[in-house]
């Protein structure tokens, strides 16, 4: 007999994107994972990809629940059954919840990571009675999705495959980041399409980009008021899409013309005929786009950016239309999230106490009950969550209210396949909050500082453990197939299991019925007569066929059924209707720099990876990218040590100094702690290098509508400073090298 | 009529819609293909 071998398909989750590869397993073990056997999707593998045998197979996986022994944050465990630790947290909970109410817990998770939840956190939260559910979307796509809706109802999906202009406002897909949207964006380029790019650095996309406007950081806003002023003062939008389907054109064009070319020059920093030249093209092309990008999720006036961009699809005629931006719908073959949510079941008065309710509503359930009924008629369901981002608390408010500082206390908190502590702004505010609470519990694959601050921590599967039917959380009609190769190392399991374990020890287990992930699947499928064993074995992906213009039929599923170019819900709320740009607050003297934090690197996603001997090997250490003028101002070379602080707090980082950087900015990699040094820095040296130390969330930093931290351009200074203490591995060569990566890396 | 509703661009939706209907023959011949190699690996290591 043969070793056994298998080879499957699997939707990657190192990442957010989702691409299908191939994973082969040996004798019960991944061995390999490798690219699509279809040619069209052949492409979608990055370097990542291809480390995930030893992501999924290293040693420090967390395979046995573990109990905190010693103060929270002293990193030290016992291990106990998976009964035991789901007993204690279920009487935990229930005690904290009957003593302070339910809205005093709270959960921090990563859809992307967990995968395969079904929105029963959500459930679960929903019948116990909490509206308290945070997420990194809540800064990154989530957000875009909700105040999308308020302009047209949905989160559109460009048509790369048609188009003929791609706007990337600082967005930059690369071949190991991004992947799919890289060969996309590539393969549109090779048929013609057009590129414009937005972004103070010359980035990869920008280096080929027909036209590349350096803005300042943080001023999207402004930029797409003047691209507005061109387009409706040379009469190059849509007058018969506008007249008939919009509402509140003299509104907006009132607005945009408070912005002149020369004013959006002088606030942007770019040359006003490079403007009006980047208008005319992306209005003039037949079919355009301007792809998501988690850049304007993150400013001042980021609300006003996402809605910005959002009027110009609708003005310029592309929206729902071949070659521009569609409005998919749910998939009718997959029960939505928005549906296993049971968000109806949540208390209207429970949800009015969500953090975030009354500041700052945009992505709360304020807006999503105004969003209900028209939601409903157009789309068929009255919650859309769409990219998981359209219910949630607003995680500054959470962390205020864990801290002592809110409306009632916060006083247990789970983390699910969520590196909490490094992933918002205010890191030491998220310490403070983390340690005032009674209860936390993770669920994860590896140890991180997060877990570290725990009480419980349950070891979480990965994707090659579980089956799973991947639907791009409703943001497109994309089905693909991901089946388990592998059995998860010893006990570890889905948080689809957790959340079913848990609801059964507090007493709701008969609203969670599914015994296993396969019945889930089952039921989600059930509305297209099959299930999933059917699925299977007949396809590994399927889309729905594409119908546009839609709105003809139904409207849009705003309240009024138009286009709102004035927003009548963010009107009712008492923000300003019509999209505006807000002024930075006036930066203090001593901090000379614009910094821009929330950057990618390839070979990590979000604060993962740091742990992966060959990945780390291609970025030892996290760089702070800086202009050579500045550099020389500063004294600092190439590879020297630096200290960056801003008034929240400081951070060190290497410097790399580029010419393509723009002078006067300072751009910092996201999420970094060091693993290596577990045990010897403070909690694995999350508070060396983690950009979200820097980051303020104080209200004057705050988007008005969602309450969204400014992470695009806030003030810093800079100054030279030794290697820090403990991290010693700073050379590629530290690092051990895996063939397979590397060979994939640099194809 | 809006910008984008031509019988240009009418044919360009149909040929979109086509397009996929057709993709999604082929991710069901691919898996056709794929379950009848694993079968043969198995039926290879037994």
């Amino acid at each position: 007999m043969g070793a056994s071998k298998e080879t499957k398909y699997s939707v990657c989750t190192v990442c957010d994107i989702g691409c299908q590869l191939r994973t082969e397993a040996v004798d019960g073990k991944v061995s390999r994972v490798i690219a699509h056997d279809n040619p069209a999707l052949a492409g979608n593998i990055c370097y990542k990809g291809t480390a995930v045998p030893l992501i999924h197979n290293h040693p420090d996986r967390i395979t046995k629940p573990l109990k905190r022994v010693g103060e929270r944050g002293e990193d030290r465990w016992e291990e106990i059954s998976y009964a035991q630790a789901m007993d204690e947290i279920a009487q935990k909970l229930a005690a904290i919840t009957q003593q302070h109410g339910p809205e005093s817990f709270a959960v921090s998770t990563s859809g992307w990571n967990t995968q395969t939840t079904h929105s029963l956190d959500r459930r679960f939260m929903n019948l116990l009675g909490s509206p308290n559910w945070i997420s990194g979307v809540a800064l990154c796509a989530g957000n875009t999705a909700a105040v999308n809706k308020l302009t047209y109802g949905w989160f559109p999906m460009p048509d790369y495959g048609n188009t003929n202009c791609i706007v990337l406002f600082g967005h930059n897909p690369r071949k190991h980041s991004w992947t799919p949207i890289y060969n996309a964006i590539r393969a549109a380029r090779a048929r013609g399409a057009k590129v414009i790019v937005l972004d103070p650095r010359v980035s990869d996309q920008a280096e080929h980009a027909d036209i590349h406007l350096r803005l300042k950081a943080g001023t999207d806003a402004a930029m797409c008021l003047g691209w507005l002023k061109v387009i409706f003062d040379e009469g190059l939008y849509d007058k018969d899409f506008v007249e008939r389907w919009c509402i509140g054109f003299d509104q907006l064009k009132q607005r945009v013309d408070e912005y002149p070319l020369e004013r959006v020059a002088q606030i942007t920093g770019v040359e006003a005929e490079d403007i009006a030249a980047a208008a005319r093209l992306y209005a003039n092309a037949d079919g355009a786009v301007i792809p998501w990008t988690p850049i304007t999720d993150q400013q001042l006036s980021s609300t006003s950016a996402i809605r910005l961009h959002s009027i110009l699809r609708a003005v310029t005629g592309n929206l729902d239309v071949v070659g521009g931006e569609t409005l998919g719908g749910f998939s009718a073959n997959y029960i939505p999230e928005s549906e296993l949510a049971l968000h109806d079941r949540l208390p209207m008065a429970q949800k009015a106490k969500q953090l975030g309710y009354d500041d700052h509503p945009a992505f709360t359930y304020r807006v999503a009950e105004m969003l209900k009924e028209p939601t409903e008629k157009v789309w068929g369901y009255p919650y859309a969550d769409i990219v998981m981002g359209c219910h949630m608390a607003n995680p500054t408010n959470v962390f205020r209210a864990m801290a002592g500082d809110g409306p009632y206390p916060v006083k247990a908190f789970f983390c699910l396949g969520n590196n909490a502590l490094l992933s918002y702004a205010n890191q030491h505010q998220i310490y403070r909050a983390m340690m005032n609470q009674e209860l936390i519990v993770a669920h994860e694959i590896f140890m991180t500082p997060t877990a570290m601050l725990a009480d419980y921590i349950l070891p979480g599967d990965v994707f090659t453990e579980r089956n799973h039917v991947a639907d791009s959380w409703s943001w497109s009609t994309r089905l693909a197939l991901s089946q388990k190769v592998v059995d998860a190392p010893e006990e570890a399991s889905s948080t689809f299991q957790f959340w079913t374990d848990l609801a059964h020890r507090m007493g709701f287990g008969d609203e969670f019925p599914w015994q296993t992930l396969e019945e889930m699947l089952d039921y989600r499928l059930s509305r297209s007569g099959r299930t999933f064993a059917d699925f299977a074995k007949t396809t590994y992906m399927e889309f729905e066929p594409p119908v546009f213009r839609k709105y003809r039929k139904t409207g849009f599923a705003t309240p009024s059924g138009k286009v709102e170019l004035a927003s009548s819900i963010l009107g009712d709320l008492g923000f300003d209707p019509v999209p505006y740009y807000r002024e930075l607050p006036e930066r203090p003297e001593d901090y000379p720099y614009l910094i821009f934090t929330g950057v990618r690197e390839d070979p990590f996603f979000q604060t993962g990876q740091r742990n992966i001997e060959s990945l780390r090997r291609r970025t030892p250490v996290p760089k702070l990218f800086l202009h050579p003028a500045d550099a020389r101002k500063e004294g600092i070379a190439e590879g020297d040590w630096a200290k960056l602080s801003t008034p929240k707090g400081s951070v060190l980082a290497q410097v790399a100094v580029h010419d393509t950087m723009k002078e006067g900015h300072i751009r910092v990699p996201h999420g970094w702690w060091y693993p290596e040094t577990r045990g010897q820095a403070a909690l694995g040296g999350a508070f060396i290098s983690s950009d979200a130390v820097l980051c303020s969330d104080d209200d004057e930093w705050l988007d008005h509508e969602q309450g969204v931290p400014h992470f695009k351009g806030f003030p810093g200074k800079l100054e030279k400073a030794s290697q820090p203490e403990h991290v010693t591995r700073i050379r590629p060569e530290d690092w051990q090298l895996d063939a397979a990566v590397e060979a994939h890396a640099d194809q | 009529m809006t910008r984008r509703s031509s019988i240009k661009h009418r044919l360009l939706e149909l040929r979109a819609y086509v397009f996929i209907v057709i993709a999604n023959r082929m991710f069901r011949r691919g898996m056709k293909k794929h379950n009848e190699a694993n079968a043969a690996q198995v039926r290879q290591a037994d």
